[in-house]
């Protein structure tokens, strides 16, 4: 450092030790460049064109707090941990586990009604679970009043993440009883253990969701005004509180939303109504064989079914108006929004969301 | 030597968060977030949309970290990154809002910001003024392309690779600004004599 040589003002601007000096004169270098500086007086002005750039160059912002940064660092391996417990369970090849989930879900909703037809009247009546869960006096209660996120695993090996001011409540006899149910006031992201025979409940003040086995999350503090599902992967269904024998009537179940992966539901108490959205970040299923987002004259209609496949989310367009429409683009990177709107860009189209659907709208291409 | 360590211990980390140890990725998120939000919030400016951005960053990090590389030069990887996500957002925001400009450009400290007591002595205010003003006149690109090389320490190289241009070009942005700050500063206001004329007054 002691020969130190320079001949521009560029030699000291992009000398970091330099920089450091000026703007503060208590660095552990000031020593250094004091003395060179009485050793290179030829060299002054060009020390003080170097000088004024850099005071010119002081920027305005300042640095996030420790405190944010941390909390930020958090929302992301929280997120993290979501992912990476679905990564641990053995996934199927997309459509083929699609089509079985699809078949489970027709079988149970098939069997439900004789299920609960045989064994309903006795003691294990489902309504009566249903109500009870909150009102037993043997159940369970788990509260987090902590500030970071809790990890329950229930009776029946289903994991629940509780977030912070949240309660949970369920019966202990949990894996013995016919259905499994829980009550929660609060938030909690649910991991449940497919069981057919078993349908998992999830109630809340306003609503009950239906689980087979699945992952999402229900929002629902008991004094807000609105509670949310949010389905990362699977189904559920999801009914007002009101029609409590809904869920479990005969028939198709009536009133009931069905809520698949990368959607959201929001229950909102001023009108008592369910409205069906999209997760407001949709993440990519995960499948074996990763989706490529790489087009070369590709039909627009087949982009479309990547897409649909790749985030689980339906995507509607009139196959005869965009057949005349073909792609070719690199979009590896980039949320569910990003690469639709690099799609629509390129085609004309636009696009709206419709209860947890995507609708396209295009005039064709020519 | 010290630098040698270093790389390595980044290396180390990097190997180890993509075999997916989430400690060793906190601590990656620890290492470069402030370098990201800084950068961000300079392109940007809206503190949410930057944080917003860097999560989604990270998140899409995690889940390709089985093929990304092994590369020393994950701060840059990540500039580039977040380079392009911001842009996308603004460009979505201004969709949105139409109306609204979203002007990219870096900003300067402004002069009532300055507690600088060092800065008054020397009487560089003057020049270092008009200098704020030669910067305020520099494209978005060369303001983006001084603030890496000065503030990252990001060589040429580096800098188009975050900025996805040719070489030529960083160099071109950087000698045409660096070359419009020299010339004012040669103009011949500031010079030595006015320097020891006015020195002993503050001392």
């Amino acid at each position: 450092m002691g020969n130190f040589e320079c001949t521009t003002v560029e030699d000291l601007l992009f000398n970091r030790s330099f920089r450091t000096w000026v703007l503060n004169r208590n660095s552990p270098e000031s020593e250094y460049w004091e003395s060179w500086i009485a050793e290179n007086t030829e060299k002054a002005e060009l020390i003080n064109h170097a000088k004024s750039i850099v005071y010119a160059l002081q920027l305005n912002y300042k640095a996030l707090d420790e405190a944010s940064m941390e909390e930020e660092i958090r929302k992301v391996l929280q997120k993290l941990d979501h992912r990476s417990h679905e990564a641990e369970a053995p996934r199927l090849p997309s459509r083929l586990s699609f089509a079985i989930a699809i078949a489970a879900a027709a079988l149970v909703i098939f069997l439900l009604p004789h299920f609960f037809h045989i064994t309903g009247g006795g003691k294990s009546h489902p309504s009566d679970g249903l109500l009870s869960a909150e009102t037993k006096s043997n159940s369970v209660e788990q509260v987090n009043s902590a500030d970071t996120a809790q990890l329950i695993i229930l009776p029946d090996g289903s994991k629940v993440r509780l977030e912070r001011q949240s309660k949970l409540t369920f019966s202990p006899g949990f894996s013995d009883s016919s259905i499994r149910e829980v009550y929660l006031d609060g938030e909690a992201f649910f991991e449940i253990k497919r069981n057919a025979a078993k349908p998992f409940f999830v109630l809340t003040h306003n609503i009950i969701t239906k689980v087979l086995g699945t992952s999402f999350t229900v929002r629902a503090y008991a004094a807000d005004k609105k509670a949310l599902v949010s389905v990362r992967t699977g189904k559920v269904s999801v009914f007002k509180t009101g029609n409590l024998s809904a869920p479990l009537s005969k028939g198709n179940e009536p009133g009931g939303i069905l809520v698949t992966s990368n959607q959201e539901l929001v229950y909102s108490r001023d009108n008592d109504e369910l409205l069906k959205t999209l997760t407001e970040k949709p993440g990519l299923i995960i499948t074996p064989v990763k989706a490529t987002f790489t087009f070369n004259a590709t039909p627009v209609s087949q982009v479309f079914k990547i897409m649909q496949d790749a985030y689980g989310i339906p995507i509607m367009f009139d196959v005869d108006v965009i057949s005349t429409c073909s792609l070719s683009a690199t979009m590896e990177e980039g949320s569910f929004y990003e690469r639709l709107d690099i799609i629509c860009k390129a085609i004309n189209a636009s696009y709206e969301m419709v209860d947890g659907n995507i609708i396209i709208t295009s005039n064709g291409c020519k | 030597m010290s630098s040698i360590n270093l790389l390595d211990e980044n290396l180390l980390l990097w190997n180890k968060f993509r075999n997916g140890d989430a400690d060793a990725f906190g601590e990656l998120m620890r290492i470069h977030y402030q370098d990201l939000f800084l950068y961000g919030i300079r392109i940007a400016k809206d503190e949410e949309l930057v944080k917003d951005c860097i999560q989604d960053l990270f998140l899409s990090l995690w889940e390709k970290r089985l093929t990304v590389n092994e590369t020393s030069f994950v701060k840059y990887y990540l500039l580039r990154s977040l380079r392009r996500r911001i842009m996308k957002a603004m460009d979505r925001k201004r969709h949105s809002n139409a109306g609204k400009d979203f002007r990219m450009a870096l900003i300067f400290k402004t002069e009532d910001d300055f507690e600088n007591k060092v800065f008054l002595q020397e009487n560089l205010s003057d020049l270092t003024h008009r200098m704020r003003k030669v910067l305020a006149n520099l494209s978005a690109r060369q303001q983006e392309v001084i603030y890496f090389r000065f503030y990252l320490d990001a060589d040429i190289e580096e800098i188009a690779e975050i900025m996805e241009l040719s070489r030529q070009s960083v160099y071109n942005l950087l000698h045409s600004s660096l070359k419009k700050l020299k010339k004012l500063s040669s103009k011949g206001t500031f010079s030595l004599s006015h320097f020891f004329s006015v020195l002993p007054l503050y001392i």
